[in-house]
């Protein structure tokens, strides 16, 4: 048997967006185990239930995490919605709806701009995140912030986009478009590209079910779930919604899937923006919630878990929050196994790992 | 199907267009309409509730009721506009501008130029409507009413009214009621008979406008200096001083 | 299964169902059997009214398809359960965070991280309630 040493990866490294650190156990170039170890960024923001009531609490759950900041927000206020029954306006519905397609497009935009610094391509990195700029400007005019966005309140929104502003987006998409799809024949097509994503961090469909995989981890595998099509949550029971999924299982199919998902996000915007009704913008809020409830939403990401316990006072008793890179890491894990050591800092990535939502 | 330089056109591209980035801070940033820079505070109108310093969830707000201020840890204060939807009043609102930056964390200090709530009579009810539905003790920020629903009383504790109309306003049967008192600001009023002269209210006074000698024993107020805050009044161990109207 | 179970496991929120800590092993493995991967597992510390003492609420959750099914555990603080790591091998994260941040005493986790997955410098913070 060779002889085995232990790297020790991270907390910093130039590739990881947030601090984790991982032991790699290697034999010569190859990595034969990897144990994590993560906490550097752990703030105990659940514990701050108890002394924040319900209300104020969608602004800790908002700041947990910079990238996925809306959708913590509104899983966060559908989950207490649930509990106390409320009923959202449509145009509340829709409103939100079109905010998170617009998180997950700036999200692939981030991840895809972290993947080209992984590999070294300066370039790509810097044309990626220039695309993202456009969408945090649409944020700012439509929220007033541009990575904490405070719009979502319990029974609704705060802040409504206008029919002129909604015009205004709409058309900065299709530019958009246009320029994107050029920027991913790059990832998709570039020699130097695909040598580095093809072939790397095989999962199969089996092992991804079964380590509890969630998001684009596991529609590259090919299992088509994607919970926007159960249309549980804001308005996606009225937009049509089909999961992006591709059959190989490697890094280039993770690239790819997200890569599809951007387009289809623009389309579910026009679709949203076609069909949002007019109406209130929040529902009105008595009393205090009593009871529990588990709300599963799609981050861009993954699965997200929102489970909220209250007991009928203003305080809730707990809120947990279960972030896909949390149900990804094991299988990160296991991708890992096998791997040359120059990948993996890229396998690490596919995952898109946003370590503090998961260490909240 | 790998292609050879497909970045080539972006490339090209940028090579002959010019730059996307600004010269910030040369050019200056032009911020949209409802960018949440910092929060101002229009000391007209605010009543110094203290709901929006409850409310704020690092507490960068503080409301000091006595020394009638109104302050703010910039540094603290990450925007997320909560304060302004919580005012009673809409006193407050977020605007563009974010703070600039400095060696120093920054605590701005608002003065409030004369107390309104000494301008406000007592909240009245009319017990003819009221159902005792205790909405009122619910609303109120300061617990300063008390309902029982079963005994059918009603109480209201005039020192710890802020005079915010949040009842008022919440009542569904109407029956609350709060006017402007007549008789301009008011004065305290020492009644020397049960004064001990422990010259709490002079400690108090944030406008030292009270003068208590405890050899002579004497009180004198000046009123000039006196900004109606009623502090002496909350604090007299002996519940001598009120505050009344002075005559025009 | 009734009927109206079967409906809750596909509403939002899914079906929650109480077991006694004895059932929870061979239910885990029924579940591996079918197919159902593990979502989450979540402890919650509550005090008892009566007296005040101090019990966890730990949730299961497993899915499947959009089906959402979670075992309700109503455990004393000093009672132990066996893991089920052995069962699902990604379970070992959700137990390792379970112990070290609450104190829920699980057995035979594989592998166990000693109370090292976290590193914080208090001992179970979120196993207190006011």
């Amino acid at each position: 048997m060779a002889k085995q040493s232990i790297v020790p990866f991270g907390p910093q490294h130039p590739v990881l967006p947030e601090p984790i650190h991982l032991d790699l156990v290697l034999e010569d170039e190859t990595v034969v185990k990897a144990v994590p170890s993560i906490g550097y960024v752990h703030r105990g923001l659940e514990r701050l239930v108890e002394k924040k009531d319900y209300q104020e609490f969608v602004y800790v759950a908002e700041r947990i995490c910079g990238i996925c900041s809306f959708m913590h927000g509104m899983g966060y206020c559908e989950a207490v919605e649930h509990v106390m029954r409320i009923d959202v306006p449509e145009r509340a519905k829709y409103l939100r709806t079109i905010w998170c397609e617009m998180s997950r497009l700036h999200s692939h935009l981030l991840w895809l701009g972290l993947l080209a610094d992984a590999f070294g391509f300066e370039s790509l990195f810097m044309q990626s995140w220039r695309m993202r700029e456009k969408i945090l400007d649409m944020f700012e005019i439509s929220t007033g912030g541009r990575v904490i966005f405070s719009v979502n309140r319990i029974g609704g929104v705060l802040k409504d986009i206008p029919p002129d502003m909604m015009r205004d987006f709409l058309s900065r998409l299709s530019d958009m478009e246009k320029d994107l799809r050029r920027l991913t024949q790059t990832f998709l097509t570039d020699y130097t590209v695909n040598t580095r994503l093809r072939d790397v961090g095989f999962l199969t469909k089996e092992d991804a079910i079964s380590l509890g995989a969630v998001g684009p981890m596991l529609r590259a595998s090919g299992v088509a779930y994607d919970l926007r099509t159960t249309g549980n949550y804001a308005a996606y029971g009225n937009l049509d919604v089909q999961p992006v999924t591709s059959n190989i299982g490697d890094s280039y199919a993770r690239c790819q899937v997200r890569i599809g998902e951007l387009f289809q996000s623009m389309d579910l915007i026009r679709q949203a923006a076609g069909k949002i009704p007019e109406g209130p913008l929040a529902a009105p809020v008595k009393g205090n919630p009593n009871g529990e409830f588990f709300m599963r939403c799609e981050q861009p990401r993954g699965e997200a878990i929102y489970y909220v316990r209250a007991n009928g006072t203003k305080f809730l008793d707990r809120m947990r929050v279960r972030t896909p890179t949390f149900a990804n890491i094991p299988a990160m894990l296991q991708t890992l196994k096998g791997s040359q050591l120059a990948d993996v800092p890229l396998l690490i990535l596919t995952i898109d790992p946003c370590i503090s939502c998961t260490e909240r | 199907m790998a292609k050879l330089m497909p970045f080539a056109g972006t490339v090209l591209h940028n090579l002959l267009h010019k730059p996307v980035t600004t010269s910030y801070p040369d050019t200056p940033k032009e911020y949209p309409a409802r960018t949440r820079g910092h929060v101002e505070v229009d000391m007209e109108t605010c009543l110094l509730c203290g709901l929006c310093s409850r409310s704020c969830p690092p507490r960068a707000i503080n409301v000091d009721r006595d020394a009638h201020t109104w302050s703010i840890h910039r540094f603290d204060c990450v925007q997320c506009g909560y304060c302004v939807e919580k005012c009673p009043k809409k006193c407050l609102k977020i605007v563009p501008g974010y703070p600039v930056p400095g060696h120093e964390k920054k605590l701005d200090i608002y003065h409030k130029p004369e107390a309104i709530e000494m301008k406000m009579g007592n909240v009245t009810v009319d017990l003819s409507k009221c159902v005792y539905c205790t909405l009122c003790a619910k609303k109120c920020p300061n617990e300063a009413i008390t309902v029982d629903r079963a005994n059918k009383t009603w109480e209201i504790d005039h020192h710890k009214c802020l005079r915010c109309s949040l009842c008022v306003n919440n009542c569904p049967r109407h029956a609350l009621e709060i006017h402007e008192e007549p008789g301009g600001p008011k004065h305290p009023q020492a009644d020397l008979s049960q004064c001990v002269f422990c010259t709490l209210c002079a400690k108090k006074c944030p406008a030292s406008a009270i003068t208590v000698d405890r050899a002579n024993k004497t009180w004198t107020l000046n009123a000039g200096e006196c900004v109606s805050c009623g502090a002496c009044e909350a604090h007299c161990p002996k519940g001598c001083i009120r505050m009344l109207p002075t005559e025009p | 299964m009734t009927e109206n179970e079967r409906n809750a496991l596909t509403a939002p929120g899914g079906l929650i169902e109480t077991l006694p800590p004895v059932e929870l092993l061979p239910r885990v493995i029924e579940k591996r059997i079918a197919g159902w991967r593990l979502c989450q597992i979540c402890a919650v510390t509550l005090k008892q009214p009566e007296n005040g003492g101090v019990y966890y609420e730990l949730s299961y959750s497993f899915a499947r398809e959009y089906e959402l099914h979670t075992f309700r555990l109503v455990l004393p603080q000093e009672e132990e359960i066996p893991s089920i790591s052995q069962v699902y091998d990604c379970a070992f994260l959700y137990e390792n965070e379970m112990r070290e941040l609450f104190g829920v005493r699980i057995q035979h986790i594989a592998p166990d991280m000693q109370d090292k997955l976290y590193r914080i410098d208090t001992q179970t913070p979120f196993g207190r309630r006011k």
